[in-house]
């Protein structure tokens, strides 16, 4: 087996580690979801609603998008170390990340695809109504194929950019905090002066703006991984 | 094995590696001394493709060996400072370098934990320091990389552990030959492992050779100065200390049969200096490494 396949499967030996921690606790808390709404429905409503209409699967996203923080900075906290002081080499190990990116991406869209399909007949079942119109897709008019494609992508665009984040954070210790304070309050500082107008251009052809972040975050990242030196404890 | 061309590295203005010229063949253990600062850490890293250099070649089996993953997959380096992950379990550790080294010899491994009474449940920054230093010479030992770096070896380890890493490093080599380069201040402990010492001095390679043929020119002369000197003089004195009437002469040069026998006849007394005292000499600064009597 190639040093490339070595790694790819060590990586997603980890990945699918984490994975099935994740779902089996946001499982066990969407179930708790469904029986608190059940028992406890003239009180609190558990989930994500619109007027009448619930959806406890919906309410997964956030975990998910959080989950995706806590994944790429332990890809670079921990096993971005490991892995070069174990003889792979950062090329490598940055073709590992992106194909385990896909794949955990697609992963966790088809399972919290399938599950907002089934979600509608489980709180039908309950005697409430669910939520079914997520904006960027509809459980009830859409296939199961076009919902995990689109979460899949917003997954992905997602996992990228904060692949990007934690390398820059890795690399550049508290000096990234710094830089990111200073962007921000220019940010603040031109929005307020409307000079960022043209981002509504930009943002209007919402597929290709992302496309095009996607694709630079991981450029950034492959340069910045090629880059980085692992750190050492001092003394 | 390893081809190393004017290879210089530099941290902002600071030149550790000026020019390091070198080349290893295959399956000989060799000793990588040097004062702190000498450069020696970052010449390993930089061959194992840790850190980048600034210019000049590092070749392994011909090929460049910076994000070269054919040859890096060959290397493995035990460094004295760790994985860069302290929060980790040692068992983690192990289960890495099992999925990520070739040659990774599992049977082997639990042999060593055992040998080192290691607990793999503990998280590697809860190990005492001996502890943390078995952990790396196991993975070392195991990988059965071609060539298998040991930067530091014995930071924390008692002398019997140490010895018994050097047992099971040489009954391992036998069984198992590869490339070994050994980076240590304990000299003398090590000396019967190398077969070749390659020594660093301000970045640069100061000394390359056997030990045998570093010790044959490496000469303790004990008697009164006046008939020492005569003979030496022209010879490369790199220690002298004072004993009230009589000197102790440090050389590093050939002496000829007649030469010895005539500093016998004027009783002075001939021992060899062993190989940790020749490489504090040589690098010490007072003598710049070296200093002839005209």
């Amino acid at each position: 087996m190639s040093s490339q396949k070595r790694i790819i499967k060590y990586q997603l030996n980890e990945a699918f580690k984490a994975l099935a921690v994740f779902w089996g606790i946001l499982l066990l808390v969407d179930v708790l979801g469904f029986i608190g709404n059940i028992y406890y429905n003239n009180m609190w409503t558990f989930g994500i609603h619109a007027s009448t209409k619930i959806s406890i699967v919906g309410g997964n996203t956030v975990a998910i998008f959080i989950f995706f923080i806590v994944y790429c900075y332990t890809r670079y906290y921990e096993d971005f170390p490991i892995a070069i002081c174990l003889s792979v080499t950062r090329g490598d190990y940055f073709k590992s990340v992106v194909l385990e990116n896909i794949i955990v991406s697609f992963f966790v869209a088809l399972i919290e695809g399938i599950l907002l399909k089934i979600e509608p007949y489980v709180i039908s079942a309950a005697g409430s109504t669910p939520l079914q119109d997520f904006s960027i897709f509809n459980t009830k008019t859409d296939s199961l194929i076009y919902i995990v494609l689109v979460m899949f992508i917003a997954f992905f665009i997602n996992v990228s950019f904060w692949t990007l984040v934690a390398a820059l954070n890795y690399k550049f210790g508290y000096r990234f905090w710094i830089a990111i304070s200073a962007l921000f309050v220019l940010f603040i500082f031109m929005l307020n002066s409307g000079t960022l107008n043209f981002l509504d251009t930009i943002f209007s052809k919402r597929w290709l703006f992302f496309g095009v972040l996607t694709v630079a975050c991981n450029v950034a990242s492959y340069y910045i991984t090629l880059n980085t030196n692992v750190k050492h404890r001092v003394g | 094995m390893i081809e190393i061309k004017n290879l210089y590295k530099s941290y902002g203005k600071t030149e550790v590696l000026k020019g390091i010229n070198l080349n290893l063949e295959e399956n000989k253990i060799y000793g990588l001394l040097g004062r702190n600062g000498a450069g020696k850490t970052t010449l390993l890293n930089i061959i194992s493709n840790q850190i980048r250099k600034t210019s000049g070649e590092v070749k392994l089996y011909g090929e460049n060996v910076f994000e070269n993953p054919k040859q890096v997959e060959n290397i493995c380096i035990v460094k004295d400072s760790g994985f860069g992950m302290e929060e980790i379990k040692v068992k983690k550790i192990f289960e890495a370098a099992r999925m990520l080294y070739k040659n990774w010899d599992e049977e082997y491994k639990n042999q060593l934990v055992k040998e080192f009474d290691l607990n793999v449940r503990k998280k590697y920054n809860k190990l005492s320091r001996g502890n943390q230093t078995k952990v790396g010479l196991i993975v070392g030992l195991a990988s059965r990389a071609k060539l298998t770096i040991f930067d530091e070896p014995s930071l924390g380890l008692d002398a019997a552990t140490r010895y018994k890493f050097y047992n099971l490093l040489l009954e391992d080599f036998e069984n198992n030959p590869r490339t070994i380069i050994i980076s240590t201040h304990l000299i003398d402990e090590v000396a019967n492992l190398f077969e070749e010492v390659i020594i660093l001095k301000d970045g640069q390679v100061y000394i390359k050779d056997e030990v045998a043929n570093i010790l044959k020119k490496g000469y303790f002369l004990n008697g009164k100065e006046e008939n020492i000197i005569p003979v030496i003089r022209n010879k490369n004195i790199i220690h002298r200390e004072e004993f009230g009437n009589s000197i102790i002469i440090g050389i590093f040069d050939d002496l000829d049969e007649r030469e010895k026998s005539m500093l016998r006849q004027n009783n002075v007394e001939i021992s060899q200096i062993p190989l940790q005292k020749l490489f504090i000499y040589l690098t010490e600064n007072p003598y710049k490494g070296g200093h002839v009597y005209e």
